[in-house]
């Protein structure tokens, strides 16, 4: 136990420390020092500061600091071995008690200082050159802790791309000085001269004084480039700086000068492939990154190649004539004026492009949104004319077809052709006559409707063919059709189409104005079509009218036909029993006088034929009686309708061994006449119906009177019954049961008879009368 | 023995000359007048002021039986004995309703007309023995259709015809009850009032019966 708990103990100590030290490394901090061989503000040094923090910045890790600290040598201004002792001296004291992580140094200066005294003021620190032109491989013997970047002058690629950018060029000049690097760039021209075709061209100014120098430029002239390495001490050992120097060379020169250094760029140099500052920089700065963190600075060797890049100033390219694409691929500009397209190029591109698209879009919607509105505009065209027809139709089959509706469809035909006027003229080919029918106008003036003109008025001998023609109100006699719509609505030309129903020409549609049949067709058509409607409409009006006519004559008819019937039954049932029978009567009455006067015993004979004779008489008597009744029973005049039928069945019962049960027990009053009589008459034939065809045992009869006050009569029995539909659709089979008659009679009375059957369960006859006081 | 005074009321002239060759050899009977139609009569009773009057049911001007009426009303001494083609019952009770003293079929009147004068200005009756045979068969009708005569709605209370009609409609008694806001139980109740009024049970019947009074609408 106990010693498992030491280990634990052991083990959570360990924790601890190793987070502790996770700790400590999380808030460690790296020092560089960057040693610059000139001042600040110096171009090239400031350039490879911008080139160092873009790195540091960019890979500055959380939890680690890079810290930057910069000392310059202004070497530049000041130089010489005292100098350089007393940086030393301040150097080391400066820096005795503390340490850096790694050294940079910049240009040949700076380097050649740290191999110097690297040792004594920063002990064991790594160092990292750059921007050195001075560089043999053997002198970084015993410099263990050395690296860098040396600076390549990339000569024969910036003379070959001078001579073909200037292929007339005879003479280059190369601007020198007595600096280190002017030294060391004309070491790598010889090195690179064998490489020239012709050697010859190149020219060394040096040692000159800078008014010299800037004269012997002035009188430059064509075919000549200048190559500008450096000019910072002149003849006299007069110290320029850098920028002055250049101003100088640049100020009045006509003829393009290259040179090695992004940093003359801007300043009149035309451009060339050029060492950049800041690249050294970064180049500097990765390796010491490297370094921090823990690669073996003899894993990385001193990098020789070149970091240099084609470029160019545009304000210089366009002083003299040279054009973008001669440039060397890759190449970069400066002073290039700021030019939206250039910048942002895609940008632009993506713009005009969804531009183009949105406006093919918009093209092609608006074209969709034309398109439609034509298709919209000719739909709503059909679906007016639809509706018209529609309405036509519908007003046909529901015989409500009116003047109405004419004057509408003449509305909507003016909107359509844009006349100010239409009319409807129907013919009447034996009074030879044109009626106006319909007119109708902007004015709504329809006074001229239901005037007749000649038929010849209206040419219907040319409308009779089908087609359309065009009347002008030119040559015209007084009261004629053309001089009254002249008058009234001031028509000075109009269309006739033809109204033609079933082959026949019945009269015809005008419409004001020449309707040409090429100028609209779809209006034509649509005129035509609602014609043709018009047409079958007023045809329809018209048969509908003589069908209704004859159907109340039909009906006065058949009423006329029962009444005579009735009336005839009366009459002769009136004859036979006041004629007739009563003269019977009276021959009875006589007969027997004529037996009395006869003594019995005295003519036995002539009395018993006498006897005979009455009994005879009365036989006949009694038949007439019942013949008249038959005909018609003067009961129903005297008693109603109830008493009549109550009698009529017992005589019937009498006869036949059915039950015959009337139930009239509640109708007290009497109706009109006409209605007992139908109904009488409508029992009898149910009743003869049944005995002839139903088999039944029992026949009911009942009338009453409905809650609506209609009379409710009713003839139902128990027998065979039959299929109501067959029955009733076979017109022999109607006429038979006479089932015609009686709905006949019943509908003259405003009624309505209805027939149930159900075979095996019985017939129903009942009818349904509006009440009729009686008279 | 006192003469009979006789007025015909007849509008046939030679039914009206039969029946005065019919009376002419009786000694105690005596036609004092002879009358065409019912209104002639009427004005000639006053003036001839007759024991019998023999009434022609069928006339013109004024019927048999309206005559009657009015005579009976005026005149109620007056004997009235109605003459008729009709042997109906309807004919025979309403002149006898009216106060007729006897009914004769014109045919048998060679052998009655005499024997019915005479009954007549008695104080009797007399009737054809074909018309007393309606009457006595109507008598005894009149007994057992009290039984079977179909019952008329009138017997019915509004609330019972309304419950009929919904019988009728095919109801049930529940549902009957929802509607009128009654119980069941009072619905029951009606529908055994409505059958004993009615003399019918069942609901096919009520059924029948309330279709035959237009109480509820038939199909075609």
């Amino acid at each position: 136990m106990v010693h498992q708990s030491k280990q634990f103990i052991l083990v959570c100590v360990f924790l601890i420390l190793s987070f502790l030290s996770v700790s400590a490394d999380e808030i460690s901090t790296r020092n560089i020092l960057v040693l610059h061989s000139f001042h600040k503000g110096h171009i090239w040094n400031d350039s490879i500061s911008k080139g160092i923090d873009q790195i540091v910045a960019r890979k500055n890790k959380p939890g680690i600091t890079t810290s930057l600290y910069y000392e310059y040598m202004d070497t530049e201004r000041f130089h010489g071995s005292k100098h350089i002792l007393s940086l030393y001296d301040f150097l080391r004291k400066k820096y005795s008690g503390s340490r850096f992580d790694v050294i940079i140094a910049t240009d040949d200066s700076a380097f050649r200082f740290l191999m110097d005294y690297q040792k004594k003021i920063f002990p064991d620190t790594p160092v990292v050159f750059c921007g050195v032109n001075y560089f043999e491989e053997f002198e970084m013997f015993g410099h263990e802790l050395f690296t860098g970047v040396v600076e390549v002058i990339d000569i024969r690629d910036t003379v070959e791309t001078a001579l073909r950018l200037h292929p007339e060029t005879s003479k280059i000049l190369v601007v020198v000085d007595r600096t280190d690097t002017s030294i060391a760039t004309i070491k790598t021209f010889i090195q690179t001269f064998k490489s020239f075709k012709n050697p010859g061209m190149f020219h060394f100014i040096n040692a000159q004084s800078d008014v010299e120098l800037q004269e012997t430029l002035e009188s430059l002239s064509h075919g000549t480039i200048v190559l500008f390495v450096n000019f910072t001490v002149d003849r006299n050992e007069k110290k320029i700086s850098m920028r002055e120097g250049l101003e100088r060379i640049t100020k009045n020169c006509s003829v393009p000068i290259y040179s090695f250094w992004d940093n003359y760029l801007g300043n009149g140099i035309l451009g060339g492939k050029m060492a950049s500052g800041s690249a050294h920089g970064r180049k500097a700065a990765e390796i010491s990154l490297r370094i921090l963190s823990g690669d073996p600075i003899s894993s990385i060797p001193v990098f020789k190649e070149s970091l240099n890049q084609h470029m160019f100033d545009y304000k210089q390219m366009q002083r003299f004539k040279i054009k973008r694409e001669d440039l060397p691929p890759g190449s970069q500009l400066i002073n290039v004026p700021f030019s939206f397209y250039d910048t942002y190029k895609k940008l632009v591109w993506t713009i005009t492009a969804s531009i183009a698209g949105l406006s093919l879009i918009i093209i092609a919607l608006v074209l969709n949104t034309f398109k439609r509105k034509r298709v919209e505009k000719s739909l709503k065209y059909y679906t007016n004319q639809l509706k018209l027809l529609h309405k036509i139709d519908q007003a046909i089959l529901a015989e409500t077809f009116s003047h109405k509706i004419t004057w509408e469809i003449l509305e909507y035909l003016r909107n359509l052709n844009a006349s100010h006027w239409a009319s409807v003229v129907l013919f009447d080919f034996g009074k030879k006559t044109g009626t106006l029918d319909a007119v109708d106008s902007n004015s709504k003036n329809r006074a001229q409707e239901g005037i007749a003109y000649p038929i010849d008025e209206f040419s219907p001998d040319e409308l009779h063919k089908g087609k359309q023609i065009i009347l002008n109100c030119k040559d015209f006699p007084e009261n004629s059709f053309l001089s009254d719509t002249l008058s009234r609505h001031g028509v000075n030309c109009f269309t006739c189409i033809p109204l033609i129903s079933n082959k026949k020409l019945i009269g015809a549609l005008n419409l004001s104005g020449n309707m040409q049949p090429s100028s609209n067709l779809k209006i034509v058509d649509i005129i035509k079509e609602v014609a043709v409607s018009l047409a079958v409409a007023i045809q329809s009006v018209r048969f509908q009218r003589a069908g209704k006519r004859y159907q109340k004559e039909l009906e006065r008819l058949s009423a006329k036909v029962f009444e005579m019937q009735e009336s005839t039954c009366r009459k002769i049932s009136f004859e036979l029993h006041d004629e007739i029978g009563q003269s019977l009567t009276a021959a009875t009455m006589n007969l027997a006088a004529i037996e009395n006067l006869i003594k019995p015993g005295v003519n036995e004979r002539a009395r018993g034929l006498v006897t005979d004779t009455r009994n005879i008489v009365n036989h006949l008597s009694d038949q007439t009686h019942d013949l008249s009744l038959n005909l018609w029973p003067p009961m129903l005049r005297d008693f109603g309708l109830g008493p009549t039928l109550r009698w009529y069945l017992e005589r019937i019962s009498e006869k036949v061994d059915i039950d015959l049960v009337f139930d009239g027990s509640d109708f007290p009053e009497r109706p009109a006449e006409e209605i007992e009589t139908a109904l009488y008459r409508l029992s009898q034939e149910a009743l003869n119906n049944v005995l002839k065809h139903a088999n039944a045992n029992r026949v009911d009869f009942s009338i009453t009177r409905k809650k609506n006050g209609w009379i409710f009569f009713m003839v139902e029995d128990n027998g065979m019954g039959f299929d109501v539909e067959t029955t009733l659709s076979d017109e022999k089979m109607n006429d038979r049961l006479g089932i015609l008659g009686m709905r006949e009679r019943i509908s003259i009375l405003g009624g309505k008879l209805n027939i149930w059957s159900a075979i095996e369960k019985g017939t129903r006859i009942s009818a349904d009368i509006p009440w009729q006081e009686k008279n | 023995m006192k003469t009979i005074k006789v007025l015909v009321a007849e509008d046939h002239t030679i039914v009206r000359k039969g029946l005065c060759a019919l009376l002419y050899p009786e000694s105690d009977i005596k036609v004092v007048g002879e009358a065409e139609n019912g209104r002639q009569a009427i004005e000639m009773v006053e003036e001839l002021n007759p024991d019998v009057i023999l009434l022609d049911i069928s006339m013109p001007e004024l019927n048999g039986m309206d005559a009657t009426r009015q005579l009976k009303k005026k005149y109620p001494d007056l004997k009235i004995l109605i003459l008729s083609m009709h042997s109906s019952k309807e004919y025979i009770l309403e002149t006898l309703r009216a106060g007729a003293s006897g009914y004769l079929i014109k045919r048998s009147a060679p052998t009655d007309l005499i024997k019915a004068i005479h009954l007549a200005y008695n104080g009797d009756s007399f009737l054809s023995p074909s018309v007393s045979k309606k009457v006595i068969d109507n008598l005894n009708q009149q007994q057992a259709e009290k039984n079977t005569e179909p019952r008329g709605l009138n017997l019915l209370s509004g609330r019972e015809r309304e419950v009929l009609q919904l019988i009728a409609e095919g109801q049930t008694n529940q549902k009957i009850a929802d509607q009128l806001f009654i119980s069941a139980k009072t619905v029951e109740a009606h529908r055994t009032h409505i059958q004993k009024k009615l003399q019918i049970t069942g609901t096919a019947e009520l059924t029948k019966y309330a279709i035959r009074k237009g109480l509820i609408e038939l199909g075609e």
